[in-house]
């Protein structure tokens, strides 16, 4: 069980995120909602072991993940929020060296290469540096990165990003999938459609902190909200969305 | 236990492969630019004037034949701390090329922080990766030079059947002398990053690219002559020499030889110690901090405030032109040089160019006797002409180095003008350039010249400056920094000898015309009507040649094979 408690992290003094509490079972697919600079970014972070909390802890089968750091991150694949990779490699290159540094014999990394880029259709970009790649052929070789290791918790930090129709498909039955097979995915995305066909459970942050924690199911309920888009415009959107967007649209005439 | 250290050693072996090619990549002015061309060219370039240097000492051996051993010996210690202190700079500005990459940055840490690594598997694979760049490039710089001196000094009787021995010494010397640089200089970096933040180890590197340029260039103007007179003390066993390190390592090279100075022996030591000490203190200072470096990389907000800068950019903006596109690309420009240290370490180098010729010049004023700053002279005026030419110049060349290559979209959508283009980039030289030279100018000359004097050469100097950017830019159909590729060597690899004559016209020709001009009123009118002709011809040509042309941002092809279309002629 991945289980974040009570977790704040302060950047110079600043709270990112306060107080926030998850608690995820194997085959359980978390979403992370929240607008912009909500906290859900640390938050990943912190889960991943990339950020210790200032306060608070982030437990793996009831221990501390940093007490035991290179065992939680053998377990952990992960998708950043953008896609930031070595982009003078190839995509082989950049998924024989996380293969390699995961400890992946060289036999069966280069199956799982071959199969992940075939599958992607960047089987004929073999030898072309990830430089000129756009940026859906990038998020599918982070994806690849995250995956190739079979791990048990998956964290997905905006995972759809520059990903066609094809591949945002695609990416929605390999979560349910893995989630079928007993894996932990932590879904952060702005995407709420998305959120709301795949994640059991959704959590929204508002100004650093939790504001909602249930099912989709159960969410709606409470919010009397015909859809999850609802529920999040009524808990994390303080804004007048409409006047603001007519205000926009204005602006180009002063 | 020992999985554990095989898996580390694995790690660190797929990390160091990894880790060359992302310091070559730190190293490169260019993102998009081929590394391993990068370093072949740039251990070429840096190779050839010790490799030439050794092929001169043919005829110092010739001339030393028949001459005592004293003499021979004095005369090679000079030679030895000449290759020494070469090596050493180079090794220097290596440092300073490649340190920027050996701390992880947030990229390093989303893409490696969450795999099961240690951050010290990590830190020691970005070191080994320099370690080992360090010594390629030490080999390259010393080896060619090591063979060619080794077998000029065999070749005299003194030493004869000595060359393998000669040899040896001469690259270890030189091989230990540029990696107690390497490693003393990514200490120092180390520490400033660790107590001072990165921000503070990146002002260190551009300070240290223009010390190693300047200290490049004066090496080959003074050195030989000092380095002789170093080579005399060190003989007549003055202790005073062995605190300068260059002189332990070319002991290091007599001691291998074969010598029995009892100084040389002491100096010799301490050339091992200081490699020894170097060694053991870079090792702790990258490692030990690696995890808690690692967590800031990635936890560090940006506190950056360019206040300064967008004030200065904008009051340029304002003050300089009223056409908003000129204003825009100019203000695009001004903000991507001051911000982006790839730029200004292209424009460090130049500086130190014009910092190490102007010292050069006053060295040989001072030498000669003739300093004096209270009367008009041209070497004085020559000193600003030499700083407003490198500026110019290491404008135009960073000009063409793109700053987010992919972020060009909006030149691209917009298509200003050419014109609007070249306009703004003449502003955004007459602003960085002509503008700060002559207000130094004018307040170095204000206290010791008579004001009307002053004026006029500050006047003729902006002149000069003017005219010399008109013609740096005849041709010129980009954005500044917003190009689709790399800029190519090729033009300086062909153009050097017109950029040296350029110079020495611009700066020591046009300085004697000027003194004459604050005396001569006739000289003043030619000069203006000269300069004036100039501006006006260049400018007539480059508009006709500007509606015959496009902006540019992608590379133009010019391959051979492909010029010659052969699947068009098949087809």
């Amino acid at each position: 069980m991945l289980e974040v408690l009570n977790a704040t992290k302060s950047y110079h003094g600043l709270p990112a995120v306060r107080s926030v509490t998850i608690k995820a079972m194997p085959g359980e697919v978390i979403g992370l909602l929240g607008p912009n600079g909500s906290g859900k970014s640390t938050t990943v972070k912190m889960i991943v072991g990339l950020l210790t909390p200032t306060s608070g802890h982030v437990h793996w089968n009831g221990r501390d993940i940093h007490e035991q750091l290179l065992d939680y991150q053998a377990v952990i694949g992960y998708v950043p929020e953008e896609a930031k990779l070595y982009t003078y490699l190839t995509a082989v290159e950049y998924l024989e060296l996380v293969g390699g540094l995961r400890g992946i014999d060289s036999a069966t990394l280069r199956k799982r290469i071959d199969r992940y880029l075939e599958l992607f259709g960047l089987a004929s970009d073999l030898y072309t540096p990830m430089g000129s790649f756009s940026k859906g052929m990038r998020q599918k070789v982070l994806i690849s990165a995250a995956l190739i290791h079979d791990p048990d918790i998956i964290v997905l930090d905006e995972p759809n990003s520059g990903l066609d129709v094809a591949s945002t498909l695609i990416l929605r039955t390999v979560v349910r999938t893995l989630a079928e097979r007993g894996k932990i995915i932590i879904y952060s995305s702005h995407v709420l459609d998305i959120v709301e066909k795949v994640c059991q459970r959704v959590l929204i942050l508002h100004k650093s902190r939790v504001v909602a924690d249930d099912s989709v199911t159960r969410l709606r309920e409470l919010a009397s909200a015909a859809s999850l888009e609802q529920v999040f415009a009524s808990l994390a959107i303080d804004q007048n969305v409409e006047q603001v967007g007519r205000d926009l649209a204005d602006v180009a005439r002063l | 236990m020992f999985a554990s250290w095989k898996r580390d050693w694995r790690q660190f072996r797929l990390l160091s492969r990894d880790a060359v090619r992302q310091l070559l990549d730190t190293a490169l002015l260019s993102r998009d630019a081929d590394p391993a061309e990068f370093a072949i060219w740039m251990m070429a370039l840096v190779a050839t004037p010790t490799a030439f240097f050794a092929m001169q000492q043919f005829r110092t051996f010739a001339g030393l034949q028949n001459a005592p051993l004293e003499v021979v010996e004095q005369v090679v210690l000079g030679l030895r701390l000449f290759f020494v202190v070469y090596g050493m700079l180079a090794s220097a500005l290596l440092a300073a090329l490649t340190w920027e990459a050996l701390f992880p940055d947030g990229r390093d840490q989303e893409v490696i922080g969450v795999l099961p690594v240690r951050p010290r598997t990590f830190a020691a694979s970005r070191l080994g990766a320099a370690v080992t760049i360090g010594v390629v490039f030490a080999a390259a710089v010393n080896l060619p030079a090591a063979l060619i001196f080794s077998m000029f000094h065999g070749s005299h009787p003194l030493y004869s059947g000595q060359i393998p021995g000669l040899f040896i010494g001469h690259v270890l010397a030189t091989m230990l002398g540029s990696m107690f640089v390497f490693f003393s200089l990514l200490a120092v970096r180390g520490l400033a990053a660790v107590m001072f933040g990165a921000r503070a180890g990146g002002w260190l590197g551009a300070a240290l690219q223009l010390i190693t340029v300047v200290l490049m260039f004066e090496v080959f103007f003074f050195l030989p002559g000092v380095l002789g007179t170093l080579g005399s003390r060190i003989l007549s066993g003055d202790v005073t020499a062995l605190w300068f390190p260059p002189v332990w390592f070319a002991a290091l090279h007599v001691w291998v030889a074969g010598s029995a100075n009892q100084l040389l022996e002491d100096a010799t030591l301490r050339a091992l110690v200081a490699v020894a000490a170097a060694t053991s203190v870079v090792v702790p200072i990258y490692l030990v901090p690696a995890a808690w470096l690692g967590r800031r990389a990635l936890e560090k907000r940006s506190r950056e405030r360019a206040a300064a800068t967008t004030f200065v950019v904008r009051t340029v903006g304002k003050i300089t032109s009223a056409r908003p596109a000129v204003r825009g690309i100019l203000l695009f420009a001004v903000a991507s040089l001051v911000r982006s240290r790839r730029h200004l370490l292209v424009l460090a180098s130049y500086f130190g160019a014009a910092v190490a010729i102007c010292i050069a010049s006053i060295l040989v004023i001072e030498v000669r006797g003739t300093f004096a700053l209270n009367t008009p002279a041209e070497w004085v005026l020559a000193l600003p002409m030499v700083f407003l030419f490198f500026a110019v110049m290491g404008l135009r060349a960073s000009f063409r180095i793109p700053t987010e290559i992919e972020a060009n979209w909006p030149f691209r959508l917009a298509q200003p003008s050419l014109s609007t283009c070249v306009n703004a980039s003449v502003l955004v030289m007459f602003t960085l350039a002509i503008l700060p030279v002559a207000v130094i100018t004018f307040g170095m000359l204000v206290p010791r010249w008579p004001l009307s004097s002053v004026l006029i050469s500050v006047a003729l100097q902006m002149v000069a400056g003017v005219v010399l950017v008109e013609c740096v830019l005849f041709g010129w159909t980009k954005v500044p920094f917003a190009c689709g590729h790399a800029p190519s060597a090729d033009l300086l690899k062909s153009w050097w000898p017109a950029y040296a004559l350029a110079l020495y016209v611009f700066a020591f020709q046009l300085s004697d015309w000027q003194v004459a001009a604050t005396t001569s009123s006739r000289a003043l009118a030619w000069y203006l009507g000269i300069a004036a002709v100039l501006i006006i011809v260049v400018r007539i040509l480059r508009y006709r040649k500007l509606r015959t042309q496009v902006l540019e941002f992608d590379a133009v092809q010019q391959h051979s094979m492909e010029r010659l279309n052969l699947s068009g002629a098949l087809n």
